[in-house]
């Protein structure tokens, strides 16, 4: 018996270590190009949002601006992004941080801590804090294989791919051409930003915490916040409930936050796409000329 | 909790250090460790059908010694149908209510009657089928005189409910596990390393093969109405390396985790895709179901005794009545019924016992005749396997008239390359290995040490790398 403990301890314990060594070098393999990578760009404007400024901001056609907007970025993430990026960067001078009213609904907290969890946070996970990636460790126990598979794959895919797509750094994308906005995608979608079943869903106080500690991180670095509303479909913006709207004006004026949002531009139907709620590549080709002429 | 899953990992290491270690000195300990344990295990899943399972398991306990403690014969009687009775009413309550409700309200709708029974809206306790089948052999058994009953309910409890074969089998005897119950198990260094091989060799099976063939083999059955033939002909070999991957994977777990405790189960998977004919796929195949019916309802049924018709009467009863034990569907029904049609000849015939040895023995190819045999009989198998995998028979009827098409004759655009390679490694690897246990009891044992820790950290690797496309195992429905 002693012999057989013995044994497995010793099989166990060397599948452990080179699980852990993997796990290192993973780390600091990702570490070391997430940092080079971002020490060494050479922009003034950082766009960061979730999927509304990832489809809205094509930032080839602006100057000085890089985008690094991913799908379902809620802002606790967006906040862990950008504490690295400043810390690391002393060239951005301005940060478009994407806000509109589905951004404070609870929703969102399925990209956090809830259902999404697993899918998500995994891209982010080489960027977090110990504290914070041990968090995420315990939300995911239960579906763990499952977690630290995502992990292991995106850290390997960061360590081997090309620098700007990283898992979780984000890009400009956008594929929707010729299309234009239907009022029946544009009800599902209200459904599943702004309601819980039939009730209207909370405010999620996780964005609303996380965006508040993005404006005190910028303050302290000296960093200009503007905030960007990428236009909606007007009959989407009509559906939108009205405590969202008002919460939304709300934060604005608490935080005298400096607001894009395109308001002096004409949009046309073929400029959003199905779900009203995000640009086609036509509607994002004028926001983003639009800002870089204003910037 | 599932085999493959991290809460598993955590659970075995302690149960086994607290049956080893607190628990060795101790037989009554031991037992009521893994009594308490197995019920831990049970109600990981759902607590409230413990109370079912301990009910069942009181049952039989109960009835197995008032039948020995009659008087006569009626009275031995009276015991054993009411405990095959209420143990069959059980399975029909939870199994077949809905099914048969279903069929009658199907069949007078014919005749132009409508009715609104009750249905019941609850879930099939899982593993249901199997401790029942645990506690009939055992009833049965006392019955026909072939054990006495056991008078320490522990000892009985642990027999039905023994955590690794609880839920999907392999389905034990009492005359083969109890005995083992009943007796001080002593540790043995090679069985406990075996067995581990074992766990790593099931892991593989099921969550690199099954869980990855499952992803293909459900996105073409589940879409079939748009598959081309060739498409629909890798679904059914998808879904046929599924549940062979996944069920036999499952076995070769609870058979090696039963070994770390000392014990040993029934084998219940012998490479039956390697098989010659179907009597020989059927003696390679869920060995312990098979021979169970083979044991409780052939022989009763008079078996192979009274010339041709009683054994081709008492072959399709057997395969009708395997099938309606996997589930409560016609499909299962119509593949238990394929499966009968399949060893009809060898029964005329009597060739069914003609392939007892192991396919290319000593050899390490087959010959042309052999390797058409397996072919034809794993082609037959295939086919069968799409009604047991189809929602119904209609489904199961347009999947099949789907394959029988030009677009046969296609290329196929589901080609996971990565998948297919994987296939053929484990092909290759089983076959090595068929005269074994299972396929990697012997594998690399003479290479040096650091080889062969590699080979099982590879092993440990695919597993890890391949996890979390699709968890359930498909027997525990059963």
């Amino acid at each position: 018996m002693r012999f057989f403990l013995i044994k497995c301890f010793k099989f166990f314990g060397i599948l452990l270590i080179i699980g852990f060594c993997f796990y290192g070098s993973i780390d600091y393999l990702n570490s070391k190009k997430i940092n080079n990578y971002i020490s060494l760009i050479d922009k003034k404007f950082v766009f960061i949002g979730d999927s509304h400024i990832q489809n809205g901001i094509n930032d080839e056609l602006i100057n000085s601006g890089i985008n690094f907007s991913q799908n379902g970025e809620s802002y606790y993430f967006s906040y862990q992004k950008l504490k690295r990026i400043i810390a690391l960067n002393n060239q951005v001078k301005t940060v478009f941080l994407g806000f509109s009213y589905h951004s404070l609904s609870s929703y969102y907290d399925d990209y956090v801590f809830g259902k999404y969890n697993n899918e998500i946070s995994s891209r982010y996970f080489f960027i977090l804090p110990t504290s914070e990636k041990v968090k995420f460790i315990e939300c995911n126990l239960g579906d763990e294989m499952s977690f630290l598979k995502n992990i292991f794959e995106k850290g390997i895919v960061n360590v081997i791919r090309q620098k700007d797509k990283y898992s979780f750094l984000g890009y400009y994308q956008n594929g929707f051409h010729n299309v234009q906005s239907r009022k029946t995608s544009m009800d599902k979608r209200i459904h599943l930003q702004f309601f819980n079943k039939t009730k209207i869903a909370n405010f999620s106080n996780v964005n609303i915490n996380y965006l508040n500690k993005i404006i005190v991180l910028c303050k302290q670095n000296n960093i200009d916040l503007i905030v960007l509303n990428t236009p909606l479909d007007p009959y989407y913006k009509s559906k939108i409930p009205q405590k969202f709207l008002d919460k939304y004006n709300q934060i604005i004026e608490t935080q005298k936050l400096r607001v894009i949002d395109f308001h002096n531009l004409k949009f046309r139907k073929n400029d959003f796409i199905k779900d009203g709620d995000h640009v086609s590549v036509e509607g994002s080709l004028l926001i983003s000329k639009f800002l870089n002429n204003q910037f | 909790m599932l085999f493959n899953t991290i809460s598993f990992a955590l659970f075995l290491p302690i149960v086994f250090i607290f049956y080893w270690f607190v628990a060795n000195k101790n037989l009554k300990l031991q037992n009521i460790l893994l009594l308490l344990s197995s019920y831990f295990f049970y109600a990981c899943w759902d607590w409230r059908f413990l109370f079912l399972l301990i009910f069942s398991t009181l049952l039989d306990y109960y009835t197995g010694l008032k039948m020995c403690d009659s008087q006569n014969k009626t009275q031995k009687k009276f015991w054993f149908i009411l405990s095959v009775s209420i143990n069959l009413g059980f399975l029909g309550i939870f199994k077949y209510y809905n099914f048969f409700i279903d069929s009658f309200l199907g069949l007078i709708s014919n005749f132009g009657f409508k009715m609104n029974p009750y249905t019941l809206n609850i879930i099939l306790p899982v593993g249901i089928s199997f401790y029942t089948f645990h506690g009939l052999s055992y009833v049965i058994d006392i019955y026909k005189d072939r054990i006495k009953a056991e008078k320490n309910f522990i000892d009985y409890s642990v027999f039905v409910s023994f955590f690794p074969l609880l839920v999907a089998g392999p389905i034990e005897r009492a005359t083969h596990l109890l005995p083992q119950i009943q007796k001080k198990r002593t540790f043995d260094y090679a069985i406990a390393i075996d067995g581990l091989r074992q766990i790593l060799w099931g892991l593989f099976k099921k969550v690199v093969i099954a869980d990855q063939c499952a992803t293909y083999a459900n996105q073409i059955f589940n879409n079939s109405a748009d598959q081309s033939g060739s498409n629909l002909v890798l679904g059914a070999l998808f879904f046929a390396f599924q549940i062979y991957g996944d069920f036999s994977g499952y076995s070769d777990i609870a058979i090696g985790t039963a070994r770390l405790f000392g014990i040993d189960l029934l084998k219940n998977f012998a490479f039956p895709y390697f098989s010659r004919d179907i009597a020989e796929f059927w003696r390679r195949w869920h060995i312990s179901l098979s021979t169970w019916f083979r044991d409780y309802l052939y022989i009763p049924l008079g078996g192979s005794k009274g010339g041709t018709w009683i054994k081709v009467r008492n072959t399709f009863i057997i395969f009708l009545v395997s099938g309606f034990w996997h589930g409560a569907n016609w499909t299962f029904l119509i593949w238990g019924f394929l499966n009968a049609l399949y060893i009809m000849p060898s029964i005329i015939f009597n060739t069914h016992r003609k392939n007892l040895d192991t396919v290319a023995q000593g050899k390490l190819l087959p010959n042309f005749k052999e390797l058409f045999l397996m072919m034809l009989t794993f082609s037959l198998t295939v086919f069968a396997w799409i009604f047991f995998r189809a929602q119904n028979v209609t489904h199961a009827l347009s999947y099949i008239s789907g394959i029988f098409t030009k677009s046969l004759f296609t290329m196929p655009t589901v080609t996971p390359l990565v998948l297919f390679a994987l296939i053929g490694l484990f092909i290759i690897i089983e076959w090595i290995g068929r005269q074994n246990q299972y396929a990697i009891a012997h594998f690399g044992l003479s290479w040096p040490k650091p080889l062969r820790w590699s080979f099982y950290y590879l092993i440990i690797a695919a597993i890890f790398y391949f996890n979390g496309v699709e968890q359930q195992f498909i027997y525990f429905q059963f």
